[in-house]
């Protein structure tokens, strides 16, 4: 069925399966693999994009479900001519990442957190990246990372 | 991994939702969040034929006040209901459940109705309404019917609402007394191990989550505190009676202990109990 | 794992035995089967099982290893194959009947021995499905076959008849398909356990 979604700000149609998850859509019929799918049973979160704004496990929406949406992936994120985002910023200088693998899920989970909590406490990044896992760092420097790109004041 | 082929319609009403239902029976399936039934599709566990996206009835996402009750639409997300303040204010047990419920890539997603008319009793909110002496609203092409929570929960998977019909509501009465909900899970986004919800409203109400094919009210305890046991009494007696399942997680055994552990925690913050 | 079921009817024990190993009168009873061939001394047939958004549909066969007339003991052995791949399990089921002042007392042991992902999962499930649809199975016994002696003899079964799950053409002796049944049943359901250990909270 025909399904209209905007994504990183452009525009697509295509006619797709309804049974078509929303990362395949994106891996695989936009090209956009940055996003990961990790455990693909909802747990890991390396799938996390934005739908509308709010964070959500990729893996486990419908393509379908995401007609007449707008949705923002870890390619979106970076400003025009290549400019980090703070968040990303954050992620490099603070070492928030080792192989990778879980990064793109984690700046899009921290996105949509710093959206509804501007001003966290260190307890609630924790608590608010809670549907993301990391096998490498033990998420010390990621949480670092989330709360200096909070206190940047770059945030919009 | 890909779920089988299926049909999709998107329902622009609660009537055009339940008339693709009436049409194909239990062949077809609601859609809301999808976070129970899509990852149960993903392992082709569930493979209906059709799926009914209701996820777009902004009409059913909503938290009333209506005087001695509050009204939640079956749509309205976890997000929704743990930030209402209709809900913070007169039945906060139940926004604080919802804040539980996975983390907050679920919670964007998933919703009340969703969770309650799949029926798993390793789920948050069913027991949180369990407790809470709710009403299940469900529509049908037979009309319009209310079920007590207390008979909403006929197994494991299954509820009281039949092939053709929807939830559409969730109607709990106000707490102001204690309340608490304890759960222990290794990660956020694991089922509770064993859950508790408890409602000091007159004589505690107690509700398990993952003690048993359903959802289920602690009889034994609330009944030891009706006869005047202490709460470490009545809790100890939390896991008898009860078969709850041995899995990966945690052995049966375990479960009635940890239910015993958790049920006094409960009571001791619901009733502001010493011991 | 072993499932126990046990179930009450208020006929004596021969007519209880005579009843059960008239295959042709209890099959209608058996919630989600369908006896497919008799080929010899093995009944093949399918099963469908539904619990909740979950389906599942096993493929299997069944011999008994044992029926003693004298002492009302039957064993059967049956083995079934998930339709989609995902499992497949063996159980070996006894059936006794004893006569009790109320009728007869059937009492089922299931020793059920389950192979790949499902090896992961609890009993307590499989219990429960598996007493429903024994229940199921004695409900509909009691309501037709056993309501009394001119209660189902003739005709096609009556408009109030429940459980309508199957069609079966039904030779002889699937007469302990209701633990087979929910033997399979029950094993549909480790695959279901199986998701919970695998995935998370949604």
């Amino acid at each position: 069925m025909k399904v209209r979604v905007t994504v990183n700000g452009a525009p697509y149609e295509h006619d797709l399966e309804p049974r078509l998850l929303l990362v395949h859509y994106l891996r695989d019929v936009l090209g956009l693999t940055g996003t990961n799918v990790g455990c693909d049973t909802s747990s890991c979160g390396a799938c996390t994009i934005l739908l509308n704004g709010d964070s959500v496990k990729s893996c486990t929406v419908l393509a379908v479900q995401a007609d007449g949406a707008e949705v923002k992936t870890i390619e979106g994120m970076a400003g025009s001519g290549g400019m980090l985002h703070p968040i990303q910023e954050a992620f490099s200088e603070h070492h928030g990442l080792q192989c990778g693998f879980c990064t793109p899920g984690m700046v899009m989970a921290a996105a949509s957190f710093l959206e509804e909590h501007p001003d966290p406490t260190e307890a609630e990044v924790r608590e608010g990246l809670e549907g993301n896992l990391c096998r490498c760092t033990g998420y010390h420097n990621i949480v670092k990372a989330v709360l200096a790109a909070a206190r940047s004041g770059e945030l919009g | 991994m890909i779920p089988a082929k299926f049909g999709y319609r998107r329902a622009g009403s609660v009537e055009e939702a339940l008339s693709n239902l009436s049409e194909h029976g239990d062949e077809a399936k609601l859609l809301a969040g999808g976070h129970s039934l899509v990852p149960l599709m993903k392992l082709r566990l569930a493979t209906p034929s059709l799926l009914v996206d209701v996820g777009r009835l902004a009409e059913l996402s909503y938290v009333r006040d209506t005087g001695d009750h509050v009204e939640v639409g079956a749509l309205t997300c976890h997000r929704d209901l743990a930030a209402s303040a209709v809900a913070r204010t007169h039945v906060p047990v139940l926004a604080h459940v919802a804040g539980q419920v996975g983390d907050p890539q679920v919670r964007h997603r998933g919703t009340i109705g969703g969770s309650i008319a799949h029926g798993d009793p390793a789920s948050d909110l069913p027991a949180a309404v369990l407790a809470l002496g709710g009403t299940l609203v469900v529509r049908g092409p037979q009309g319009r019917r209310e079920i007590p929570a207390t008979e909403f929960f006929r197994g494991f998977l299954e509820t009281a609402i039949a092939p053709d019909e929807m939830l559409t509501e969730v109607r709990v009465p106000k707490v102001p007394g204690g309340w608490s909900f304890q759960k222990l899970s290794r990660r956020a986004q694991d089922w509770a191990i064993v859950g508790v919800v408890a409602v000091a409203d007159g004589s505690p109400r107690v509700s398990l989550v993952h003690m048993g094919s359903t959802p289920l009210r602690a009889t034994t305890v609330e009944e030891a505190l009706a006869d005047g046991a202490t709460v470490a009494e009545a809790a100890s007696r939390a896991g008898e009676g009860l078969d709850p399942p041995s899995d990966i997680n945690a052995s049966a055994e375990f479960r009635r202990h940890l239910a015993t552990v958790l049920v006094h925690r409960a009571l001791v913050e619901a009733t502001g109990a010493g011991v | 794992m072993e499932l126990t079921n046990q179930f009450v009817v208020d006929v004596p024990v021969e007519q209880a035995w005579c009843v059960l190993t008239d295959v042709e009168r209890i099959a209608p009873c058996m919630p989600g089967a369908e006896l497919q061939e008799v080929d010899g001394k093995e009944y093949r047939g399918v099963v469908k099982v539904k619990v909740g958004p979950i389906t599942a549909q096993y493929k299997g066969k069944a011999t008994f290893l044992e029926q003693d007339a004298a002492t009302h003991r039957a064993v059967l052995r049956a083995e079934g194959r998930e339709t989609r791949g995902q499992g497949n399990a063996t159980a070996i089921i006894t059936a006794i009947l004893e006569p009790i002042r109320e009728g007869t007392r059937v009492s089922v042991v299931t020793d059920l021995t389950v192979t790949g992902r499902a090896t992961q999962f609890g009993r307590g499930v499989m219990a429960d499905v598996s007493n429903k649809l024994v229940g199921q199975f004695v409900d509909c016994l009691e309501l037709t076959v056993l309501a009394g002696p001119t209660a189902d003899e003739d005709g096609p079964r009556t408009a109030e008849e429940p459980v309508d799950l199957l069609e079966v053409a039904v030779p002889s002796l699937l007469k302990r398909a209701a633990p087979l049944v929910a033997a399979l049943a029950a094993i549909a359901i480790t695959a279901m356990w199986l998701a919970r250990r695998k995935s998370r909270q949604h």
